[in-house]
């Protein structure tokens, strides 16, 4: 969002306003309570996190640490993580782009109307819609009913405290940011660019190909990274659905704090959790290819 | 246009909308069956879970307390965000990018993170079961929303009315409120729904810093995670229905529409 001038007088604001005060003040006292909230309850529980990670009884360790990367248990769930994450982070790249697509090509108030329907669901609760699915996929659910009624199985097949059911539940719950994300991107796209390149020749094909694809690329970059930043922590899910194979570092998290109260680890594997998210980023940057050079806005 | 690729964007669509709605409508009729187990389609109907849903106990207490937690968190969220929302449009438009970044970043963090750094430090300052602590910590996970529905309500407000009434010699205060606030309103109720519920859905701060003292989705968390009890069904039909009709007055009342939420 380019900074604008809503008077459209090409003035700054701050020097169309009166004289008789300083300019920067009322600013300063307007933004500072918002701002002290967001140091004292989010900035400072963030360093938190960092500080007990590395620092110990008697001054910096890297014992939580080295833990949690050198014993298997953690290093096999770290792996479950990574792998469940991107698959949910891939799954909705490729059912969240195209919705993002056919939403960009709407006019602007049958978009609104179906981008309604993306948000109700955004704005219900995880841990609803994860209990939701575990009755979706349970034995008694009416998946494993269809598949019997239809006779494809005589006795219920295990549906839940699977792989795929995390990973199905968790792209439920994370398409929205993407389809948001991209759509914010596409929307900003000038239609006039595949437009000329149509006038030019190019197939509708091509010209989604060569022109709009690589213009929506950031979108497809920061949804992408949003979702995967969002899926590195998910726990509910995971605990609801995954069973004890499919449990990732969130849940490993909560025990340390729940069961056997150590912050240093605890804080360790919140650490470690960060980390492996910014080793993947690059990744998703391999992956969504040539064009997403910015990172574009990570608009909610 | 070509026909046959949008006519099968459009399916695609609609399916994807079905994805996203099947479970929750799976979900919303195990409140009123009679079993006791998680069984659909459900047989039978009762309203014995839903009522105990509103009479028992603890499930009262639970949800009073997430009601509490989450109407001031929404007002600290909404004011905070509503004076934030002016400074970054009308005064600091050079620092706007990083203030923004930085109030906006909760929306990017993983809840769990979140709630592990505030639990050690509320454990450190004996925080932890403080109410006033969590409204603090919620408030923060609503602001964004706040700061940026308010802020692009208050980007399609026309500042120079507001400069028109200073000229007529209203203060820089009574301008605002007389002329811009008006026309806020809808934003305003919109981001105090929307911090409403971020706060009265939220689980991973709750949970680590709330200890013995439930909030409704703690309350929900525990029963699944110890010993099922039908009245979760209950309680997910009713917190899915509060969360429908609140979001949809929002968006309703979120006038400039846009794109993001």
């Amino acid at each position: 969002m380019a900074q604008d001038d809503e008077a459209g007088t090409g003035v700054p604001a701050s020097r169309r306003r009166g004289n008789r005060r300083s300019v920067g003040q009322p600013g300063l006292l307007l933004v500072a309570p918002a701002l002290v909230l967001i140091v004292l309850f989010f900035v400072v529980p963030a360093a938190q996190v960092f500080v007990t990670a590395v620092w110990g009884g008697d001054g910096f360790t890297l014992t939580h640490l080295h833990r949690a990367v050198a014993e298997p248990v953690y290093g096999r769930v770290l792996w479950r993580t990574v792998e469940i994450s991107l698959i949910a982070t891939l799954a909705c790249l490729l059912v969240g782009y195209p919705v993002a697509y056919y939403l960009a090509q709407q006019p602007e108030r049958t978009r609104q109307r179906l981008l309604f329907l993306v948000l109700v669901p955004f704005w219900m609760s995880i841990l609803v819609r994860s209990f939701a699915w575990m009755a979706v996929l349970g034995r008694q659910g009416p998946v494993n009913g269809f598949l019997q009624w239809t006779g494809l199985t005589d006795a219920p097949v295990q549906l839940l405290f699977t792989t795929g059911a995390v990973a199905l539940a968790m792209v439920q719950i994370l398409l929205p940011f993407m389809i948001l994300t991209c759509l914010n991107v596409m929307l900003a796209i000038d239609p006039n660019l595949t437009r000329a390149a149509r006038a030019h020749g190019a197939t509708p094909l091509t010209a989604f190909l060569r022109v709009f694809l690589p213009l929506s690329a950031p979108g497809v970059m920061a949804g992408a990274v949003l979702v995967l930043i969002l899926a590195m922590g998910f726990f509910v899910t995971p605990l609801l659905l995954g069973g004890p194979r499919n449990q990732m570092l969130g849940n490993l998290i909560v025990t340390q704090i729940g069961d056997t109260v150590n912050w240093g680890f605890a804080a360790a594997l919140a650490l470690l959790l960060l980390l492996a998210t910014l080793v993947l980023i690059p990744l998703t940057r391999l992956v969504v290819g040539r064009g997403a050079g910015s990172t574009g806005r990570v608009a909610p | 246009m070509n026909a046959a690729p949008s006519r099968t964007l459009s399916v695609a669509f609609w399916l994807v909308i079905a994805f996203l709605f099947f479970p929750v409508l799976v979900v919303l009729p195990l409140a009123v069956g009679e079993t006791e187990t998680i069984l659909f389609p459900p047989r039978g109907f009762t309203l014995r879970w839903l009522h105990a849903f509103v009479t028992e106990e603890r499930w009262v207490q639970a949800t009073l307390l997430s009601a509490r937690v989450a109407l001031a968190a929404a007002v600290l969220a909404t004011g905070t965000g509503l004076l934030a929302a002016v400074a970054l449009a009308r005064h600091l438009r050079r620092a706007r990018g990083w203030l923004e970044g930085i109030m906006v970043a909760p929306l990017i963090v993983p809840g769990i993170v979140f709630g592990l750094g505030a639990y050690i430090l509320f454990a450190r300052l004996r925080l932890i079961e403080s109410e006033a602590g969590l409204v603090a910590l919620h408030a923060v996970l609503g602001l964004p929303y706040a700061l940026l529905i308010i802020g692009a309500g208050l980007a399609q407000t026309d500042e120079t009315l507001e400069r028109a009434a200073r000229i007529c010699g209203a203060g820089p205060i009574r301008a605002f409120t007389a002329v811009t606030l008006p026309a806020l309103k809808g934003p305003l109720v919109a981001a105090f729904l929307f911090a409403f519920f971020v706060s009265f859905d939220e689980l991973a701060a709750s949970l680590f810093v709330m200890g013995a003292k439930s909030t409704l989705p703690m309350l929900i968390w525990a029963d699944l995670r110890l010993q099922f009890n039908p009245v979760v069904n209950a309680a997910a039909a009713v917190l899915i229905i509060l969360s429908v009709a609140g979001l949809t007055l929002a968006e309703f009342l979120r006038r400039p529409a846009r794109a993001n939420p």
